[in-house]
């Protein structure tokens, strides 16, 4: 029985490895997609800018002004900070800019209601009239033609909803911050890209990212209930016939977090989230036929990807069980050890980010690859502990709640262009 | 007796093993020399960047060159980094002994380019300028019209506030944009172009301007699909209509005189027979093949090839548009609206 379990363990790591070997190896050395980034030209279609913004005095300025600095036509471009019952100056500074751009800014100031992103943006959907729209956390900082590179998927009837590339922006400040840097570029430089080079599942992030409003009033809207509105909506746009797609040059600054029980706290809430996405949606996209085998492939792997790590804790117990109990598990430790050595974090192998440091030309901080395996320690933990309490809290019918990720920011920075 | 300094050696050892390869790691956590965040795109991606920047250098030569022009001269001065320019003031054929210009060149007024001219440094004209056979530039830049004679090169890129005319076999690397208009013969190959009309012919263009389709009316006969998807191929019949988007998991095929009024996404190939219209955009995840007199008003997009046939028009002279894929063919006699961006080549049919 053990054994038994034992195996599947090592297969499913396995699985996996073979799969971050694969998205590597197409990165580096396979055909590269970017079907739609050669659209400069076009009758640009007009789009509402939602802001998620709870609590975000230290960083909604930053953002504003960046918009006010976009190249998008301005009569086609509405901005809509939604201020989700912020309890700081974030009201204030909102007002501040409806004031000084009136007519391009409307806010939309939430005082009650449920509680988490999923539920504000559902309540800000009033507000836009718009075909498209482009979702965006307080704490991103958009270039100048980030507006146009996220609308220029659109012009593909078949793309529901596009996502652009996270670059951390306070890389300098701590080890950590370092860490998630590397995290980041693996990720998104070889994850997604791979993703969106092999037609497989590119995944909507809900920031630096654009919906099509047919396709999520189509899929019934944003789900409320969850914890992770991004992986919820994914799936149910694969699922409805509708392409995410993943623009690696549509590229945008974000605040990662500084201290390490906040990046706890948060990939505690991605994890339960995406668990979340597993229970509901892994049986049913197995069985769509309308989705490619491929992509169903990579949806089901996708949506395990945070359950691999109590997994993995698992497989190291029963190796450690069967050995001691003198089992014949053969090479299976040492197939076990060099998986989980392989499959670091929860998306970002070691390998995936020493070919990310490569594609982004920045190789001296690949030095600091022995590093991640801090953060990989920290991850299979704190994933595992959230599978853990998500269990429990299933059992004893408690609902989650969702944490908001603490600012670290403490003053405006500068964007290219503007007055910071 | 077993000495302490041997367990002691042991450990010491061990533990330099383990610190030598995790040396780097902690010499960039204390040197910090990588720990900026990574660059993002800052530019806007605008095709006339190269030349605003060179139109910036260039600038502090601009009254030399008045004077120049005002005394019908030719000389030599520097630019404030140093680099020799050569200034032309006089009209009519330049004509300079050697094949090979190794200067900048800043034309004042008018000019004629002899046979089998190469300039190694950018060109800029403040008038028209006519090329000769076999010119190659390094990169241009036109106040006014720019004519190319056959066989031209231009390697790096080119902008014209006016029009610009390229003769046959003519090879254009790079960006090439004007501000009016862009004529290219047939056998000429080109990267990337912008322009309010690309015409694939000289001398086609009131016929082609005329024939501008705007948006017509929606028929009353239109089958309405909204967003439709398609499992499979797809054919559309002769004459038939649809109002909304398609999308196809296989191949799409449309026969003459099909009219979409919405986008059309295939993920295979895509084939227009002659008078297809889209009004919307049409995407393929493979080749896009349009035959002759079709108009598509949106972006065309494909990732392996379009093929576009004579008298086709993409976008309209009110909506520009795009049109990208790795490789293009165009035929003679068409007219885009927009950006034309080949990847890796784009040819004009011979």
């Amino acid at each position: 029985m053990l054994l038994h379990l034992f195996g599947i363990v090592i297969l499913l790591i396995c699985i996996y490895t073979v799969r971050h070997y694969c998205f590597t190896l197409n990165r580096v050395m396979g055909g590269q997609r970017h079907p739609y980034i050669d659209i400069d030209t076009a009758d640009w279609p007009a789009v509402t800018v939602l802001i998620a913004a709870h609590n975000e005095e230290a960083v909604i300025a930053d953002i504003l002004r960046a918009l006010m600095e976009v190249d998008y036509p301005q009569e086609k471009l509405a901005i809509v900070p939604v201020n989700d019952r912020s309890t700081d100056r974030t009201r204030a500074i909102i007002d501040e800019f409806v004031e000084r751009y009136p007519h391009r800014i409307t806010p939309f100031h939430r005082t009650g209601g449920k509680p988490g992103k999923a539920a504000a943006l559902k309540e800000a959907m009033s507000y836009v009239r718009t075909e498209l729209f482009l979702v965006f956390d307080a704490d991103y900082i958009p270039g100048k033609a980030l507006i146009r590179q996220l609308v220029a998927p659109f012009f593909d009837p078949e793309v529901g909803s596009v996502m652009g590339r996270v670059v951390p922006l306070n890389v300098g400040k701590k080890l950590l911050t370092r860490l998630l840097d590397l995290e980041r570029s693996g990720g998104y430089q070889v994850d997604q890209q791979a993703r969106m080079n092999l037609h497989f599942v590119p995944q909507y992030g809900g920031t630096v990212a654009g919906i099509r409003k047919d396709a999520l009033d189509e899929v019934g809207g944003w789900n409320e209930n969850t914890l992770a509105e991004d992986t919820d909506l994914t799936f149910r746009l694969l699922m409805g016939g509708w392409k995410t797609v993943y623009e690696n040059r549509a590229e945008c600054y974000e605040e990662v977090p500084e201290r390490w029980p906040v990046r706890i706290r948060q990939i505690m809430r991605w994890a339960k989230g995406h668990n979340q996405a597993m229970v509901q949606y892994a049986a049913a996209l197995s069985h769509r036929k309308d989705v490619s085998w491929w992509e169903r492939l990579d949806g089901l792997l996708l949506l395990g990807v945070y359950a691999m790590a109590p997994v993995l804790l698992l497989g190291w117990i029963l190796a450690l069980l069967l050995f001691y109990t003198g089992a014949p598990i053969g090479g299976g430790v040492a197939v076990l050890g060099l998986a989980a050595f392989t499959t670091l974090g929860n998306f970002a192998a070691f390998f995936e980010i020493a070919a990310a440091t490569r594609l982004d030309g920045s190789r001296i901080r690949i030095r600091l690859l022995p590093f991640t395996f801090l953060g990989f320690a920290v991850s299979l933990i704190s994933v595992s502990r959230a599978a853990w309490q998500q269990t429990v809290a299933l059992l004893l019918g408690q609902e989650m709640v969702w944490h908001k990720t603490e600012r670290a920011r403490i003053a405006p920075v500068a964007v290219e262009g503007s007055s910071a | 007796m077993m000495s302490v300094w041997a367990p002691l050696a042991l450990t010491a050892t061990t533990g330099v093993m383990i610190a030598i390869p995790l040396a780097p790691a902690l010499m960039e956590v204390f040197q910090r020399r990588d720990a900026s965040p990574l660059p993002t795109r800052k530019d806007d991606g605008n095709i006339r960047n190269f030349a605003r920047a060179f139109r910036r250098y260039i600038e502090p030569l601009r009254p030399e060159l008045a004077a120049c022009a005002e005394s019908n001269s030719i000389m030599e001065t520097r630019l404030p980094n140093g680099a020799y320019a050569l200034l032309v003031g006089k009209a009519g054929v330049y004509d300079v002994p050697e094949d090979k210009v190794q200067t900048l060149v800043l034309f004042a007024k008018q000019c004629t380019l002899t046979e089998n001219l190469v300039f190694t440094q950018d060109v800029y004209a403040g008038n028209v300028l006519y090329g000769g056979r076999r010119n190659a530039f390094r990169a241009l830049l036109g106040d006014n019209d720019i004519y190319l004679a056959e066989e031209s090169c231009v390697l790096r890129w080119l902008h014209a506030e006016g029009k610009i005319v390229v003769g046959q076999l003519s090879r254009l690397f790079g960006r090439v944009s004007s501000e009016e208009a862009i004529y290219l013969s047939p056998g000429c190959s080109f990267e990337r172009m912008h322009a309010p009309t690309i015409f694939t012919s000289i001398g086609s263009e009131l016929d082609l301007a005329s024939a501008a389709p705007e948006t017509k009316p929606l028929a009353e006969e239109a089958r309405r699909l909204g967003r439709s998807r398609i499992n499979g191929d797809l054919h559309l019949g002769s004459g038939e209509m649809l109002l909304g988007n398609i999308i196809v998991t296989g191949s799409i095929h449309m026969d003459e005189r099909t009219r979409i009024f919405g986008s059309a996404k295939g993920n295979g190939d895509i084939h227009l027979r002659d008078q297809v219209e889209v009004q919307g955009s049409l995407v393929s995840t493979r080749t896009i093949h349009i035959a002759s007199n079709c108009s598509v008003r949106g972006p065309l997009l494909a990732e392996n090839e379009i093929i576009i046939g004579a008298g086709t028009q993409i976008g309209t002279p009110g909506s520009p548009t795009s049109v990208s894929a790795p490789r293009i063919r165009i035929s003679r006699d068409c007219a885009v609206h927009g950006t034309l961006w080949a990847r890796v080549e784009g040819r004009v049919e011979e």
